[in-house]
């Protein structure tokens, strides 16, 4: 069973970000939600954290290691720290973590997937991932840029949005179809490095919240790599390509689920003091009717906060001891999205003008948190995919 | 146990049964609900208010000054004898206070509970999604398993979030009660958000269960509407359980 005991270690990781978080970013948080598309330059300091910890994570094996699976039961593993980490980071901003250089999921791949060498070439640098194109968002499957073999290089053609950290990334993974017409498994992906001719950022979208990451949209066009940068099996196989592509989610799910828990959490604690100064106090000992409205809303919401955070420490665990953890992943990125907006959205509701008001951080976060439930696997994608797994249904059954 | 009072504003931390101690013996008086088993029990563990705080008495069958004065008709629970009880001057050594003169610690008996509850709740809600989930795949309509649906995969999708987060959260509560002395103070507060959190989710689990069935939910053939009958029982107990 998953230990609840937060090791030192973890302690002070914890520690360590939060006072980050809060010193660091949030006093340029509402800066950089009004000047989007700045470089917030100020995070430098976490580029050294992220190198020790973050680029790379997921890495636990040199490739051509015999891939040995032990199921444990109270490793603290990367995972853990990562989610610990990240709920902190959200705590202090969304954007900004997000605009941390080697946050992205494309950092998570490289180090899922590459070979030493690749690993050697891309592991240090900051890593963006192309999915999503004009033409497909959820199902990834249709992916349509194309990587065309050409004696030692691949030619890519195609157009990708919603490019997180496109434009100040060093290296963009980029799915791509090797065969159009062989479907899911032809689906590879691959690292591109910036400047190479025929890659270029086209324009940068203006955003609802998370205004401090930048989102772009990347043109490839003849766009011409070496055969050694397609990350994982180069070959087209009828079973399983894509499962493995899918299953960088297995790790990046639980994050996300955390980034909602840690901006939740932000407006929860906002909204537990402003009502403080009013004298109101939350308490645990009281029947039902003695309490007021308010009181069992903020009651409901640390609930959810609580449900949110075992939901996400779970999943991570099973993934640091060996776990296959699909079904789990799944859950805390559906529940840490859903669950996120709604704690931020009440304590909008609940402290009125405050709540409204552009003096405080609190209608930013409700702004930034939504994109908590969208990217990463949609909200209905992730129901898909947890009813799927309960029903022990393919796609053939459930879409 | 008797714990609970038939009042809307009935307050674990605020018992109206009072127990006074006079010389050697307690008196106790007042009334108490949903007291499980009472008609068979040889003892029943009676919670009352002392000039301390809360106490727990051992009151023996057929102690003068108790009485049974009904058995209680529920919507649910109906396995289970449950009586209204009352205590008239009712007689109890000193000695049957329980934990002695000290007395017990009142608050972590009652997070125990919750506690107990909780995992009640995950157990009812996974028999709900176990038994939805069978049915939606047998029932056809319209040429194909409705669970094939997304208006019905979703709810059993849902179902299987906040079954998985009162599961976890139950764990947590309970690592925390053992971890005793050092976690003393969040015990309190985390089996009371993850005991009204279950009381809630399973409900509504129950009542995705009926809505599932369709009339097949409504019907006693199925145990579905019996274990929705049940889940609403939560919300309002205390204490039923003992840990």
């Amino acid at each position: 069973m998953i230990s609840f005991k937060e090791s030192d270690m973890e302690k002070q990781v914890k520690d360590l970000i939060h006072g980050m978080a809060k010193d660091i970013m949030r006093p340029i948080a509402r800066y950089y939600d009004e000047h989007e598309h700045q470089r917030p330059t100020e995070l430098e300091p976490f580029r050294v954290i992220m190198q020790a910890g973050g680029m790379g994570a997921g890495r636990k094996k040199k490739s051509g290691e015999k891939k040995e699976i032990k199921v444990t039961d109270d490793k603290i593993g990367a995972n853990a720290m990562s989610i610990t980490g990240a709920e902190e980071l959200a705590w202090g901003d969304v954007g900004l973590m997000l605009a941390l250089p080697g946050s992205g999921l494309g950092n998570a791949a490289i180090g899922a997937v590459a070979t030493d060498e690749q690993f050697e070439r891309f592991g240090q640098k900051y890593a963006a991932m192309a999915i999503t194109e004009p033409g497909c968002g959820s199902d990834a499957s249709a992916v349509s840029t194309t990587a065309v073999p050409d004696g030692d290089d691949y030619i890519l053609n195609g157009e990708k949005i919603f490019v997180t950290d496109g434009d100040r990334c060093e290296v963009v993974v980029v799915w791509a179809t090797l065969d159009k017409s062989k479907g899911r498994n032809a689906i590879k992906s691959f690292v591109v490095e910036k400047g190479t001719p025929g890659l270029t950022v086209g324009k940068l979208e203006h955003k609802c919240g998370i205004r401090a990451s930048d989102t772009a949209v990347l043109i490839l066009q003849d766009c011409r790599i070496p055969k050694t940068n397609i990350l994982g099996d180069p070959e087209i196989r009828p079973e399983g390509g894509f499962k493995g592509v899918m299953a960088t989610f297995d790790a990046s799910r639980p994050l996300v689920g955390a980034l909602g828990l840690g901006c939740a959490r932000a407006a929860y604690e906002f909204t537990k003091e402003v009502l403080a100064k009013e004298g109101i106090e939350i308490r645990y000992d009281k029947p039902l009717v003695k309490l007021s409205a308010i009181e069992k809303d903020m009651l409901w919401m640390e609930a959810q906060l609580e449900m949110m955070r075992v939901i996400i420490q779970k999943a991570a665990w099973m993934a640091d001891n060996g776990r296959p953890n699909n079904l789990e992943a799944s859950m805390a990125k559906a529940k840490g999205g859903k669950a996120g907006n709604l704690v931020v959205q009440k304590c909008v509701e609940l402290l009125g003008p405050i709540g409204y008001s552009q003096r405080y951080l609190l209608e930013k976060w409700m702004r930034d948190n939504k994109v908590n439930d969208i990217y990463e696997g949609t909200q209905q994608i992730q129901m898909i995919v947890i009813a799927r797994r309960i029903l022990d249904y393919g796609r053939d059954m459930l879409s | 146990m008797a714990i609970m009072e038939h009042s809307i504003s009935y307050d674990p931390f605020n018992s109206q049964t009072k127990a006074v101690l006079n010389k050697d013996h307690y008196v106790i008086n007042g009334e108490k609900c949903l007291v499980p088993l009472a008609d068979t029990a040889e003892y029943i563990l009676v919670i009352a208010s002392t000039d301390k705080g809360t106490g727990a008495f051992i009151v023996e069958k057929n102690a003068a000054g108790m009485s049974l004065v009904e058995k209680e008709k529920n919507m649910g629970l109906n396995a289970l004898p449950l009586y209204r009880v009352a205590f008239k001057d009712c007689k109890v050594p000193a000695e049957n206070c329980l934990g002695g003169e000290k007395g017990i610690d009142y608050t972590r008996l009652l997070c125990l509970s919750r506690i107990g509850l909780s995992a009640t709740m995950v157990g009812v809600a996974q028999a709900v999604l176990d038994y939805s989930i069978k049915y939606t795949k047998e029932r056809i309509a319209f040429g194909q398993p409705i669970a094939t649906r997304q208006s019905i995969a979703f709810m059993l999708a849902d179902a299987a979030i906040e079954i998985e987060g009162i599961r976890s959260l139950t764990w947590k509560a309970a690592w925390t009660a053992d971890q005793g002395e050092a976690m003393k103070d969040d015990l309190l507060r985390i089996s009371y958000l993850t005991k009204t959190y279950a009381a809630e989710q399973v409900f509504k689990i129950a009542d995705y269960g009926v809505s599932m069935l369709g009339g097949h939910g409504l019907i006693r053939e199925h145990n579905i509407e019996l274990w929705f009958r049940n889940a609403r029982a939560f919300s309002m107990l205390e204490g039923l359980i003992m840990a």
